[in-house]
Parts: C-alpha cells; sequence; structure tokens
C-alpha cells in the first residue's frame, strides 16, 4: 500500500528544475531585439512627427495664423511664437521680414484698438464709472492682440519694432485709461527687452548681419511705414550712438510721467540703452517723489 | 525559577527603549506645527495719533518723544520704489553720480523691513522679510558692480565710509545669505584694494 502511494519529495526529486542551458541567440533577440527595435520606431516616429510640425512653424505660418479670423487658432499661434522667440538660437529673432510682418500687425491692431476705443466711448460716457470699467472689457481681445505683438517685436535681435513700441510708449490720448496704462508699460518693458536683445547682433556671424542689412536696406529704399521702420532699424545697427538718444528721449518723456509704475519701469530700462542723457535722467529719478498714480485695476492686474 | 540568563531584565530594557522611541516619535508627529510668528509692526497711524497733546502749547503739544520714535518706524518717502530702481540701475553702469546715500538706505535691513510691509486678514502689519531681504541682495549686487566699474570715489570718501559701514553691519546678518555675500562685497570695499 505504501509502495502505492505516492511520495511527494521522490516526485519532486524525480521531475526537478529545468536543465540550465545557457541563453541562444534567438532567445537574447527575443528579449532584447524585439522591444528594442519597438522603441526605435516609436522615438523615431515622434522625432518625424515633430520634425515635420516643427518644419510647418514658419515665419509665414505665425503670419498667416495671427490673422486668422478664428480666435483659438490666432492666440494658439501666439502662444507657440512666444515660446518660440524667447529661445536664443531661433532663427525668427532674427528674421528682418518677420519683424516687419508683425510690426505691420501691430500697426493695423493699434489703429483697431483705437477705433474700437473710439466706439466703446461713446457707447459708455454716460454711464457711471463702475460700469464704464465693464464696458471697456469689450475692448480686451484686441487690447491682448496689441499688447502680444508688442511684446514680440521686443523679442527681435533686429530693431524694426521701435517706432510703434514709442508710439505706443507715448501715447495718452486713448480714452480708456486703464487699458492704455497696461499696453503703455508693455511697449516700455519692451523697449528694455530690444535694448537687451539687439546687444547680440554684433554676436552673429557676419555673413548673416550682413544679409540682415542688405535686407534692411532694400526694404528703406521703399516707401510707407515698412520702409520707414526698416530705416530705423538699419539706423540702429550702423550708427547706435545717435539711434540710441532717440530711444532715451523717449524713455525721458516716460520718466516725467504721472504712472509711477511707468517711471520705475523706465529707470530700468534705462539699464539697456547707452546714451549720455541717460545717466542725467536716471539722476532725476533717484530725486522722485513719489508723485502721480499708481494704477491698478482687473486689466493690469 | 529564577531567571539566571536575564531575559526578562533585558525584555524590559528593550520594551523601555522602544517605548521612548515612541514617544519621540509621537512628539515629532504632533509637534505645533503652526508657522514661525512673525514680527508685528506698529501701524504709523497709531504712532501720528501719539504726536499730538492737546491742551498745550507749542512746544508742549508735540510729544516729542512719539516724533523720535515715528522716525524710526516709517517706511522711506513715496517714490522710494522708482528711487531705489534708479539708484541701482546708475550703479551697474558704474556712474560716479550713483547716490551713496540712497545705497546706504537700500542696504538698511531695519528700513527695508519697514518698506516691505504685508497687512494679514487678521489686521495686522507684519514686515515681509523675504521681500526685504531680496531688496538687500539687489542693493549688495548693485554696490559689487559698482565697485567693478567706478574706482573714481575714494575710500576715505565720507558717504564710501558710510557704504563700508551699512555693508559690514550686514556682514552679521541673521540671514545667511545676504550674511555670505556682504561679506563678498565687503572684500570689494577694502580701502586697501
Amino acid at each position: 500500500m505504501e509502495a502505492d502511494s505516492p511520495n511527494p519529495a521522490a516526485t519532486s526529486a524525480e521531475r526537478g528544475l529545468p536543465p540550465v542551458a545557457p541563453p541562444s541567440g534567438r532567445f537574447i533577440a527575443q528579449l532584447f531585439l524585439v522591444p528594442g527595435l519597438i522603441v526605435t520606431f516609436a522615438v523615431l516616429f515622434i522625432l518625424g512627427l515633430n520634425y515635420l510640425f516643427v518644419e510647418a512653424r514658419d515665419a509665414d505660418h505665425y503670419l498667416q495664423r495671427l490673422k486668422d479670423a478664428n480666435p483659438d487658432i490666432r492666440w494658439r499661434a501666439a502662444h507657440d511664437l512666444a515660446q518660440e522667440l524667447k529661445r536664443t538660437e531661433s532663427k525668427l529673432r532674427v528674421n528682418s521680414g518677420f519683424a516687419l510682418g508683425l510690426a505691420e500687425r501691430l500697426s493695423t491692431a493699434l489703429d483697431e484698438l483705437q477705433q474700437k476705443e473710439s466706439i466703446i466711448a461713446q457707447q459708455i460716457k454716460s454711464l457711471p464709472e463702475h460700469q464704464q470699467d465693464a464696458g471697456w472689457l469689450k475692448a480686451k481681445v484686441e487690447r491682448d492682440y496689441a499688447g502680444f505683438l508688442a511684446s514680440a517685436l521686443g523679442d527681435f535681435v533686429v530693431p524694426v519694432g521701435i517706432p510703434l513700441l514709442a508710439r505706443m510708449a507715448l501715447d495718452t490720448a486713448s480714452p480708456d485709461l486703464k487699458g492704455n496704462t497696461d499696453l503703455r508699460r508693455k511697449a516700455v518693458w519692451a523697449l528694455g527687452n530690444l535694448g537687451e536683445n539687439l546687444k547680440s547682433f554684433a554676436k552673429l556671424p557676419a555673413e548673416q548681419q550682413s544679409e540682415i542689412r542688405s535686407y534692411l536696406r532694400e526694404q528703406a529704399s521703399g516707401s510707407g511705414d515698412r520702409a520707414s521702420w526698416a530705416r530705423v532699424a538699419l539706423r540702429h545697427l550702423e550708427t547706435p550712438a545717435q539711434a540710441n538718444a532717440d530711444v532715451v528721449d523717449v524713455l525721458a518723456r516716460c520718466a516725467r510721467d504721472q504712472d509711477r509704475f511707468l517711471r520705475r519701469l523706465t529707470a530700468l530700462v534705462l539699464n539697456f540703452w547707452d546714451s549720455p542723457r541717460a545717466d542725467a535722467i536716471l539722476l532725476d529719478l533717484t530725486r522722485d517723489d513719489g508723485h502721480g498714480t499708481l494704477i491698478s485695476s482687473p486689466v493690469i492686474d | 525559577m529564577p531567571d539566571e540568563s536575564g531575559m526578562v531584565k533585558r525584555g524590559l530594557l528593550l520594551l523601555g527603549m522602544v517605548g521612548i522611541l515612541a514617544v519621540a516619535v509621537l512628539l515629532i508627529l504632533f509637534r505645533n506645527r503652526a508657522p514661525a510668528t512673525p514680527k508685528v509692526e506698529t501701524p504709523p497711524e497709531v504712532l501720528i495719533g501719539a504726536l499730538i497733546a492737546p491742551g498745550a502749547g507749542f512746544p508742549m503739544s508735540i510729544n516729542w518723544v512719539a516724533l523720535q520714535a515715528l522716525g524710526a518706524n516709517l517706511p522711506s518717502a513715496p517714490g522710494w520704489e522708482i528711487r531705489y530702481t534708479a539708484t541701482r540701475v546708475l550703479a551697474h553702469r558704474g556712474s560716479p553720480k550713483t547716490p551713496l546715500p540712497i545705497l546706504c538706505e537700500m542696504l538698511d535691513a531695519d528700513q527695508q523691513q519697514r518698506n516691505f510691509r504685508s497687512r494679514l486678514p487678521d489686521g495686522r502689519l507684519i514686515a515681509d522679510e523675504a521681500a526685504a531681504y531680496h531688496e538687500i541682495l539687489i542693493a549688495l549686487k548693485a554696490v559689487g558692480e559698482w565697485r567693478k566699474k567706478s574706482t573714481s570715489v575714494m575710500a576715505d570718501h565720507p558717504e564710501m565710509v558710510k557704504l563700508r559701514a551699512a555693508i559690514e553691519k550686514l556682514t552679521g546678518s541673521p540671514n545667511n545669505v545676504v550674511r555670505a555675500r556682504a561679506r563678498e562685497v565687503m572684500l570689494t570695499m577694502d580701502p586697501r584694494t
């Protein structure tokens, strides 16, 4: 009876573990090669998509998207462009044609904003003040768009945005005091960025500098706003000392503004524009008595 | 039967040690996690109210003690943000016209704690120490840059002596970063260099 009954220990010993054998080449291939190939193809696929996607984002792509009637497409392009322009290695930052294209967009945007502000001013002039603030929010989309374009122009190495930024910084005629104050501050800040970015023009390869100058000369020979902006940019690249003095003149007027925050920003921005007059303006600002107003609103905050 | 091996004693000792450990862990877990009590500042309006002694003629109508205390409790005059920014930029540019008294003010830790104040939801006015130290670090950096670029101001100039004293005071700051930075800047202020 005992002999018939299965002995678990004996059965286990008979069965034992599978024989130990060195792994075959096929086994290794199954373990590593196949997953490796899958991962490689996946990475190549993603890189390929990324390559195609990035290639599509050239200057024309952005200019087309930024004037799209669909605000979602417009703002997605603005979002992508804002990130692209902040990259120091971005080729778009030295693209003069693109900068001039954006300047044209900004000029149009400012005109449209001005028109809309006039219409709103007529609509809300009989309303109490707190309702007027709400009324100005109707121009928020146009104002934000102009603010974005101004900031974007400040990120270029080619200073074609200076005339428009100066116009914005000095504009005190807008009926929308709070919204306009916000735009003026953005313009002054963009001028500071432009002053800093302009320094990197000298670090560009000589051929690239020459190409930029040639393009700007070609544009400057024409007429209209585009030619005028190109001439100003060219002046900054060829005779910076004289051209800087013009920007410092604009900043000098901002340093006398009633907006306290604008005066403070101006002091900071003067750090990026070299001119003999800059020290005198800064010295005046070191005696500032805090006069004027410090405008704050939901639009600004 | 007597326990010759001392097993019970050793067991009790181990239990005691585990108990101590448990108490320590519980203390850590349930300790008071309330934030550090910030330094409460006296609102200037309280001090201004105490300035006038009604029913008395001049000079007794003014509480001169309160007036002295007021000077040590008020923030800088309006526009200090603009003055500080302009001074800092002048210093970065290495301008010999950089106003050293403003730099000294920027390096005054007490003054910066009065300039950077926040009001808590319960109405108390507290010093924003982080912002105050940040301003001091900015000022120290500005002094360092200014000394690198501008050597025209002599080390024994009275305003330079005051600036040096202000930085020297910061070398004993309770804030480690400020203290270390102040020591670095002090090296540039050495009259021998």
